[in-house]
C-alpha cells in the first residue's frame, strides 16, 4: 500500500497528518461533528440507521485493516461479527451476565474464532486464503444455525437484554447512539495507533512484499496472523453492540453473502485509506434504504452502482478526487 | 480548463444538498397526504431471497384487501393508506424496515411481518415497544408469546401444536402409535419438532425424530432408519422442494404403504405435480381453503373462501395459496377489531381481544386477552391429492 500512496502524488500528501492537524484531532474533530448526528436527524428510524452505519463501520474498518493495510483477503468477517454477536447475546440470555461483560467476551471469542482458521489458513494466499475463510463462515453459520439450545438455532436469539448504565437500560434508538459512537470512535482510534506503530509498519511492511519484510527480520507469519485476530476481535466488538442494541440475532445476518459485501465495501470506500471506510459503511447503509423505494429494481441498482464504482474508480470512492486530480494532469500532459 | 481539485470539492456539497433536496420534497408530499387523514397501514414482506414463494402471494392477499376494503369504504371508516416494504429474507433488513414504518411513515397498523417466523420475532418486541398493533401472518408461537410482553402483537396463522393434535386425532382414528416425524431445519420444521415433544407424549404416540437440510438431495438414511424402525406413519414438515425427494424415496422404499402425511407448508399443486405418482397416497394437513368447494354448506367458512378465491383468480390469474389467505385473514382481522372499538386505532389491541368465532378465510378466530393466536385444531383438515387438484380426506 505504500507505493499506492507514493503514486498519488502531491495531493494525497498534502493531506497527510504531517501539515495542519494531528492524526489524532482530525478524527476527534470528525467524531464531534458525528455527535451531532442525532440533533439534526428528523426521528429515531434515521438514528437507528446512524447506529447500524457506526457498528457497520467498525465492521469496515476494522476489514480494511486487514485487506487495505495486511493485503489480506478474508470471506470469514460476517461470520466472526457473529460470533461476536453470539457470545456477548448466549452469555447474556443464557448466563445472565450483563451485556458490558459481553462487550469484551465477543471480542475474545472472535479472536479466538479467527486464531483457530488463522494458523492453517493464512499460510494460503490470494484465492486459496480467501477460499478457506469462506469454508470457516459457512461453518460458523452452520453451528449458529444447529445449535438451537444454545443460539436459539433458525429462528433466532431471543430476549437481548440492551445495554445498561447504573440500570438505565439504552433501549431506544436515541440512547443507544452515544454508545455505538464511543465505541466506533475507539476502535477508529486503535487502528489509527496501530497503523502508526511498529507493528503498523510491519503490516504494510509485509503486504507491500512479503519476501523483502522476511529478508528485513519481520516475522510475516506472525504479523498476518496478528492483524487477523486483531480485526476479528474488533468484528466481535461490532456483534455485541449489533445483538444488545437490536436485542435479537440470527443466523443469516452472518452468512457469506453479508461477507462478501462488506468486502465489496472496503473496495468502495477504498482499501487502505483509513476514513474510506467512513464511505463504504454509510454507502453499505444508506444505499438500501434509498432503493426500499424502488421495490424490484433495488437488487439491480445495488449491483450496477457497485460496478460503477468499481470499474470507472478502482482505488474506491475515497480515490476519486485522486483519480481526477490523475485525469486532469494527463489532460494538460 | 482549469478542473482542479478545488472546484471538484465545491461540486461535493453541491451533489450533497441536491441529494437532501429531494428527500425534503418527497417528505413535503407525504405529509400533505397526511393531511386527508387516511389510516396509515404497513406491511413487510419478502418478495425477494428463499422465502419471496411465499411473498408474492402474501403480498397479493395484502393488495387485494386494502383494495376491497377502500372500495368499501376503508378500515374504521378510513381509507386505508399501504406502505410496504421488502425485507429480502434478511432478519437486519426487516428490522430496519420496520423502524422506518413506525417513526418515519408513522404507521398505525402493521400487517404481515416479512413471512419468514425469524423477522417477524424480530420485529415482535419493536413494535410492542412503539405500541403500535402488529397482526403477523408468519407461524411461529413465539411471536405472541408471552402475552404480558406482547400486548401489541397477534397473529393470524394456526399454531404447530394445534395441526400436530389433529393429525393425532386422525392417528387415533387409525389406530396408528408408531411415528416418524422427518422435519427439515429451519425454524418451520425445527419448531414443529419442539410442539410433537409436546404433543406426542401427551397423546400416547411413540414418535422417533430425523432432520434434513432444506437443500438435500438424499433422505435414504434416514428413511431407511424409519422403515427399519417399523413407523406406521411418517410425518414431513419443511416447505422446501426436499419434500418432493421425501415423497419419491419413501416410494422407492416401499413407504407410500404406510400412512405418509405433510404438513401445510407443503401445500403446493407444483409439489405435487412435480412428486406425480409418489403423492398418490399422500395426506396433507392443510387450512380448508384448498378444499373451500367440497367443504359442506354448514361449514362457517365456506362462503368466505369460495368469495376471496374467485376475486384473488380474477385478479392474479392463479388461484389464491393458504399464505394469501393468511395476509388477507391479518387485514380482516383489523377491520373486524377496528369496527369492535368504534374506529379508534388506539384501541385496535382491545379490539382484538374482543374478536370471538369470527370467520376468516384461513379458519374461524378467537382471541383473548391471555391467547393472541386465533385459531384452533378445528381448522386443520386432512386433503389428499387426486385427478390434478385438492381433496378434501378427512373433514373433522
Amino acid at each position: 500500500m505504500a507505493s499506492i500512496e507514493a503514486k498519488t502524488g502531491p495531493m494525497t500528501h498534502s493531506r497527510l497528518p504531517r501539515r495542519g492537524l494531528s492524526r489524532h484531532a482530525r478524527l476527534a474533530l470528525v467524531w464531534l461533528a458525528l455527535a451531532a448526528v442525532p440533533f439534526v436527524v428528523p426521528n429515531a428510524y434515521w438514528i437507528s440507521l446512524a447506529n447500524l452505519a457506526l457498528i457497520n463501520l467498525v465492521l469496515i474498518a476494522s476489514l480494511n485493516l486487514l485487506m487495505g493495510y495486511g493485503g489480506q483477503i478474508s470471506l470469514a468477517h460476517a461470520g466472526f461479527f457473529g460470533l461476536g454477536a453470539y457470545a456477548s447475546g448466549i452469555l447474556n440470555v443464557r448466563y445472565g451476565l450483563p451485556p458490558w461483560a459481553g462487550l469484551p467476551a465477543a471480542a475474545v471469542v472472535a479472536g479466538l474464532g479467527a486464531l483457530l482458521i488463522g494458523i492453517p489458513a493464512l499460510r494460503l494466499r490470494g484465492h486459496y486464503l480467501a477460499m478457506a475463510t469462506l469454508g470457516w463462515n459457512a461453518i460458523l453459520v452452520v453451528f449458529f444455525t444447529q445449535l438451537v439450545g444454545l443460539t436459539g438455532g433458525p429462528n433466532g436469539l431471543l430476549g437481548v437484554a440492551p445495554f445498561s448504565i447504573f440500570g438505565h437500560a439504552l433501549d431506544t434508538e436515541a440512547k443507544a447512539f452515544p454508545l455505538a459512537w464511543a465505541v466506533a470512535f475507539l476502535v477508529m482510534l486503535a487502528i489509527s495507533n496501530l497503523l502508526a506503530s511498529r507493528i503498523g509498519r510491519s503490516i504494510r511492511a509485509v503486504a507491500t512484499n512479503e519476501l523483502g519484510a522476511q529478508s528485513l527480520g519481520i516475522d510475516s507469519f506472525r504479523t498476518k496472523l496478528a492483524v487477523f485476530v486483531l480485526s476479528a476481535g474488533m468484528a466481535g466488538i461490532a456483534g455485541s453492540l449489533y445483538v444488545h442494541i437490536n436485542q435479537y440475532a440470527s443466523p443469516e445476518t452472518f452468512g457469506i453473502a453479508p461477507s462478501i459485501m462488506l468486502l465489496v465495501m472496503v473496495a468502495i470506500g477504498g482499501a487502505g485509506t483509513f476514513y474510506g471506510p467512513m464511505l463504504g459503511a454509510l454507502i453499505y447503509t444508506a444505499v438500501p434504504q434509498i432503493l426500499l423505494d424502488y421495490e424490484d429494481a433495488e437488487l439491480m441498482l445495488f449491483g450496477l452502482g457497485l460496478l460503477v464504482v468499481l470499474i470507472l474508480f478502482p482505488r474506491g470512492l475515497a480515490g476519486i478526487p485522486a483519480a481526477l486530480a490523475g485525469l486532469v494532469r494527463r489532460r494538460r500532459a | 480548463m482549469q478542473f482542479g481539485r478545488r472546484s471538484f470539492l465545491k461540486m461535493v456539497p453541491a451533489a450533497a444538498l441536491a441529494a437532501t433536496g429531494t428527500g425534503t420534497v418527497a417528505g413535503l408530499w407525504s405529509s400533505a397526504a397526511r393531511a386527508a387523514e387516511p389510516l396509515r397501514v404497513g406491511s413487510i414482506l419478502s418478495v425477494t431471497g428463499p422465502a419471496a414463494f411465499l411473498g408474492e402471494d402474501m403480498k397479493a392477499g395484502l393488495e387485494l384487501a386494502v383494495d376491497e376494503f377502500n372500495a368499501a369504504g376503508g378500515m374504521g371508516g378510513r381509507k386505508i393508506e399501504w406502505t410496504y416494504y421488502d425485507a429480502e429474507s434478511q432478519t437486519q433488513k426487516g428490522i430496519t424496515a420496520t423502524r422506518r414504518l413506525i417513526s418515519q411513515d408513522k404507521v398505525e397498523v402493521i400487517l404481515s411481518g416479512g413471512n419468514m417466523s425469524g423477522i417477524a420475532l424480530a420485529m415482535a418486541p419493536i413494535t410492542n415497544a412503539a405500541k403500535v398493533p402488529f397482526i403477523s401472518s408468519e407461524g411461529a408461537l413465539a411471536i405472541v408469546t408471552p402475552v404480558a410482553e406482547r400486548q401489541y402483537v397477534f397473529k393470524s396463522t394456526v399454531d404447530d401444536g394445534d395441526v400436530l393434535e389433529r393429525i393425532a386425532d386422525y392417528l387415533d382414528k387409525k389406530k396408528i402409535k408408531k411415528v416418524a416425524l422427518i422435519a427439515d431445519t429451519s425454524g418451520f420444521g425445527q419448531g414443529a419438532v419442539g410442539q410433537m415433544k409436546i404433543v406426542g407424549p401427551k397423546r400416547g404416540l411413540d414418535v422417533m425424530y430425523e432432520s434434513f437440510a432444506p437443500s438435500d438431495t438424499d433422505m435414504m438414511p434416514q428413511l431407511t432408519r424409519i422403515r427399519d424402525a417399523g413407523a406406521e406413519a411418517i410425518i414431513c414438515w419443511t416447505v422446501t422442494p426436499a419434500g418432493v425427494v421425501f415423497l419419491k424415496q419413501a416410494q422407492q422404499l416401499g413407504l407410500d404403504k404406510k400412512t405418509l402425511i405433510h404438513s401445510y407448508g407443503f401445500v403446493s399443486a407444483d409439489y405435487m405435480k412435480l412428486a406425480g405418482d409418489a403423492a398418490n397416497t399422500l395426506l396433507l394437513a392443510s387450512l380448508k381453503l384448498p378444499v373451500g368447494d367440497q367443504l359442506p354448506d354448514s361449514d362457517p367458512l365456506k362462503a368466505g373462501i369460495l368469495k376471496m378465491m374467485k376475486a384473488y383468480e380474477a385478479r392474479f390469474k392463479r388461484p389464491a395459496s393458504i399464505y394469501a389467505a393468511e395476509s388477507y385473514d391479518g387485514a380482516l382481522l383489523a377491520r373486524e377489531a377496528l369496527k369492535k372499538v368504534g374506529g379508534d386505532v388506539s384501541k385496535l389491541s382491545q379490539g382484538m381481544e374482543q374478536i370471538k368465532d369470527f370467520p376468516g378465510i384461513s379458519g374461524v378466530f378467537t382471541f383473548s386477552p391471555e391467547r393472541h393466536s386465533g385459531l384452533s385444531k378445528q381448522d386443520i383438515v386432512l386433503v389428499n391429492w387426486r385427478d390434478g387438484r385438492f381433496n378434501l380426506a378427512d373433514y373433522a
